[in-house]
């Protein structure tokens, strides 16, 4: 895999520009300049690994547990390796290996809906009437990813069928699209035809290409380009197809993850992350737990601690870790309450998620709800600065404007500020 | 200091007017004259150089592709460039425009317009009234009304029904659609930016929509009603009933209803619903009242100006004004005088869209090359070099189908109809394209590897491209027709002599080499723009 540092791509290129601008004078703009060129160096070779629990999984039977209180459910608490930090005793692995994660107790997202509300939690805000704002795994192709990227740098797995949809790239449009794996783990059309031979395929190509320089002469287009760009990427995804193919992976690490669908996700998502893939999310359904909430979080919980822990455990002894964030997230969290049929409902108003790796204050937990979950008391925020902070943690800032037409639309509303404390 | 505007014209006390209708060219001037004059004289004020004109074969791509939705047939293509008339672009507009081809491609553009690429049932009535030769007032009227009991009508509430559930994105989508104004900003206060647009605006459109409400799975509107909204500063109050300009109207029923009323339209409602029963159309509809104060005197110009700058946009690939939905006072038009000159023609001419069509495809500007080869290029906003359009997921459908077909035998209009509905399928694949555009790499694995892509369009035998090739006894022959069957044009000598030699050096199987030439041409930006 070439380096990514070096993949000469225009924008890498432009950040070149502000360097030797900065280099000329000591004055405010060049001291901007090089402040941009420090983001802009700061982002390379940054990924994200998203563990997206649909339907929203219980932050009680997780990340903020309140044993004893009668809202608390039959598990306990334990001790995480950060003194005075506990988690729910379902996640023995995380707790062990809580150093580089930091827990966000106090998510109050108001929308309780599983559809506005995955929305908003992949988007950071609200779609206006006229304005599909792109999710987070577009905006991060685009900042993350090289234009003429021989990876993809958007892929989503989502075998199972519910929750599914809720992504998109809004108005930065098909370019940065996720790759959908909806049906199987490998990517549609990234094979070869068997009805052609490797050399016609490579010739009829070159000839494509023939018909693309003649063109291009005398036209400049942005869409001509990302035309063009398309073309270029393709044989570099063919040859990502290895990444997909978990038996690629030697026994050892996989035997490691576990023979679970979604560890063999994540197993993938850690390949890609390391070819050089900006961003991976990884759809694990059935959380909405109406009914029955704590067999069914006894069952998966353990699974997420033992995935978590092992893909975190793993990109440190790759030393991949400083350099990916993996965001473990939901629509939503679920009542503190419990229903007549042992259930919990939806909940957006006192919830957790959490972020472990790049640019994070590992070991930490911000936020707190009152004794029975049932408010945020301290330190609330909403999706608006939860992804003011996503982005600064991967060195992106979250005030850059996009341009839809001439309108200049800022990553996040204007004003929201990244949380400090979860920051490294 | 602020610019004056437009509209401040109307409900300011300072009436200074910005562009007198006087200096602007004679009404009678033909369209494309006007266009014609006022772009070059822009160029000569900012010495610009335009493009050359682009040829005949390049000029009847476009045209087909605009006005029918498709490349030109083989046989199209070879007669235009053979036929010497002077008349022949005129001939050719005339029977596109005269095809059943154009106001099938005529709706599936409005639904574009209307739907934002979104899947709707909006097609039916569409394209009912693009084959009456439907004006733009009359669609307008039509899909505000709403009125379905009409079976002529069929459809026309989806454009309502799809967006009722939500009042706001309803008042912005029909500001946006037939004003060219997003208002969503003034929302939640007065927009930061525009000093035209307050909440007063927002809420003021709103109101012509609050009373209607879904029963089932038909409309209905209430007798009585208004809006109320808490300002950003200051008291809650209640909305009138106002256009984009200021201007406001006052219907009958400006209260809110008794409990006894609400218990009454309760009851209504649920007998409705019960018995699948269509709600009675209102005695004083709101949205009646909105379509008449927008087409009014002082108002229509919104309404005008909006449907230049869109259909403009689509011929030219860049609109009069930019973004499309900010046609403000604070975001003028990069040629103010043309755009009040059309504005005005379209509405003295009963909003005639196919008349506003012909006279955009008959100016010369239309026909200007896609190249440019001097060093310092022209702005978009300049109209000095044709842009590139890509192709929309009808128009890629349809001419893939139409490409792989390679020569059309039988009954001409009733074939294009069958491979237009084919194309339906595929057209799935690729998104409506809008500002800034982005093709994905989707697009370019679903060509290169997809196994539907090269049954659908590469295929064995038949009476298609491919077969049409085989059947030819040289291979110069064979880059011949593919080259005018996909690119629709003569391929150059050059073109002729690499294909006649990628053909030669694969000659083992001369089938599959055929197939490998005809997808480097589909998947050529040749193929995938309107250039």
């Amino acid at each position: 895999m070439k380096p990514r540092q070096f993949c000469g791509s225009s924008e890498h290129m432009l950040s070149r520009r502000n360097f030797l601008g900065a280099a000329s004078g000591a004055s405010l703009a060049s001291f901007l300049a090089q402040k941009s060129l420090a983001d802009e160096i700061k982002k390379q070779g940054k990924s994200v690994i998203m563990l997206w629990l649909a339907g929203g999984s219980s932050q009680l039977e997780t990340w903020d547990p309140k044993p004893g209180a009668i809202t608390g459910g039959p598990f306990q608490s334990i001790q995480t390796s950060t003194p005075g930090v506990r988690i729910s005793e379902l996640m023995p692995k995380m707790a062990a290996r809580f150093k580089d994660t930091c827990i966000i107790r106090s998510l109050n997202t108001k929308n309780a809906d599983h559809g506005g509300g995955a929305q908003l939690m992949m988007r950071g805000r609200r779609d206006e009437p006229t304005l599909r704002y792109p999710d987070l795994g577009a905006v991060l192709a685009k900042e993350l990813g090289a234009p003429e990227s021989q990876v993809p740098d958007y892929v989503s797995f989502y075998l199972q069928s519910e929750g599914r949809n809720f992504a998109g790239s809004g108005f930065l449009g098909a370019r940065f699209g996720p790759m959908e794996l909806s049906k199987e783990v490998m990517p549609e059309n990234i094979t070869k035809p068997d009805h052609i031979s490797a050399e016609d395929y490579h010739d009829r190509m070159a000839l494509r290409d023939l018909w693309s320089r003649n063109f291009a002469k005398g036209r400049t287009s942005g869409t001509l380009a990302s035309h063009e760009q398309a073309y270029l990427r393709v044989q570099g995804l063919m040859d990502s197809k290895r990444l997909f193919d978990v038996t690629k992976e030697n026994q050892k690490t996989r035997d490691r993850y576990g023979p679970t669908q979604f560890a063999e996700q994540v197993l993938i998502a850690r390949r890609l992350a390391e070819a050089g893939v900006p961003f991976i999310r990884v759809g694990r359904a059935w959380w909405d737990s109406h009914g029955q909430n704590f067999e069914t979080h006894q069952e998966l919980v353990p699974e997420l601690d033992h995935v978590m822990a092992t893909l975190l455990d793993d990109m440190q002894e790759r030393g991949m870790l400083k350099n990916t964030l993996v965001i473990t997230l939901s629509e939503f969290g679920r009542t503190p309450s419990i229903n007549s049929s042992l259930g919990r409902d939806h909940f957006a108003s006192a919830w957790s998620c959490s972020l472990s790796g790049c640019g994070v204050a590992g070991g930490s937990a911000y936020g707190k709800t009152d004794a029975k979950g049932e408010k945020v008391i301290e330190g609330e925020i909403g999706a608006a600065r939860l992804f003011a902070t996503i982005y600064k943690a991967l060195g992106i800032n979250p005030q850059k404007n996009y341009y839809v037409g001439s309108r200049p639309v800022p990553l996040t509303d204007p004003g929201t500020e990244p949380v400090k404390e979860v920051l490294a | 200091m602020k610019k004056l505007i437009p509209f401040a014209v109307f409900f300011c006390t300072i009436t200074i007017p910005v562009r007198a209708a006087d200096t602007l060219l004679p009404v009678e001037t033909p369209i494309e004259k006007a266009i014609d004059h006022y772009i070059s004289q822009s160029w000569k004020e900012k010495n610009i150089k335009p493009a050359k004109d682009s040829d005949d074969s390049v000029w009847l791509r476009r045209v087909t592709l605009d006005l029918a939705g498709r490349i030109p047939t083989i046989k199209e293509a070879q007669e235009f460039s053979k036929d010497k008339s002077p008349q022949k672009r005129q001939q050719t507009i005339q029977r596109l425009m005269e095809s059943p081809g154009y106001p099938r491609h005529l709706a599936r553009e409005l639904e574009g317009l209307l739907m934002a690429g979104q899947r709707s049932n909006l097609g039916e009535y569409l394209n009912k009234a693009t084959t009456e030769g439907k004006s733009w007032e009359k669609i307008f009227r039509d899909l505000i009304i709403a009125d379905d009991s009409d079976a002529a009508k069929k459809g026309v509430a989806e454009f309502l029904k799809t967006r009722v559930k939500d009042l706001d994105r309803l008042t912005n989508d029909v500001s946006v659609a037939f004003f060219g104004i997003n208002v969503s900003c003034a929302q939640c206060h007065d927009h930061p930016l525009v000093h035209d647009w307050k909440q007063d605006h927002f809420y003021g459109m709103k109101s012509f929509f609050s009373r209607t409400y879904e029963v089932g799975e038909y409309l209905a509107e209430r007798e009585y009603g208004v809006v109320k909204f808490l300002p950003n500063k200051g008291q809650e109050k209640q909305a009138g009933f106002m256009f984009l300009t200021g201007k406001t109207v006052t219907p009958p029923g400006l209260v809110e209803p008794t409990r006894e009323e609400q218990k009454k339209e309760k009851e209504l409602v649920e007998k409705w619903k019960k018995n699948k029963e269509k709600p009675p159309q209102a005695k004083v509809s709101t949205r009646a009242l909105l379509v008449e104060t927008a087409l009014g005197a002082k108002e229509k110009e919104y309404f005008s100006k909006n449907m230049v700058n869109r259909l403009w946009n689509r011929l030219f690939g860049h609109g009069l004004v930019m973004p499309l939905d900010q046609m403000h006072s604070e975001n003028p038009s990069s040629h103010p005088e043309l755009l009040s000159w059309l504005e005005r023609d379209f509405a003295s001419h009963g909003y005639d869209i196919s008349r506003l069509v012909k006279g955009l495809v008959s100016s010369k500007l239309y026909g200007l090359s896609s190249r440019y080869e001097e060093s310092s290029v022209p702005l978009p906003k300049d109209f000095a070099i044709a842009r590139l359009k890509p192709l929309t997921p009808m128009q890629m459908g349809f001419s893939l189908k139409l490409a792989a077909q390679g020569a059309l035998t039988g009954e001409i209009e009733k074939r294009l109809e069958e491979l237009d509905r084919g194309g339906r399928g595929i057209a799935d694949q690729f998104s409506l394209p809008g500002e800034d555009f982005q093709i994905g790499v989707t697009e370019a694995l679903f060509f290169s590897n997809s196994s539907r892509f090269a049954a659908e369009f590469l295929p064995d035998g038949g009476d298609k491209l491919i077969a049409g090739m085989m059947k030819l006894s040289t291979m110069v022959e064979r880059a011949d027709l593919a080259v005018w069957a996909v690119l629709s044009r003569e391929p150059s000598l050059d073109e002729k002599n690499v294909i006649a030699g990628y053909l030669q050096k694969h000659g083992a199987n001369q089938q599959d080499a055929c197939k490998q030439v005809v997808w480097s041409l589909l998947s050529s930006p040749e193929f995938r723009f309107n250039y």
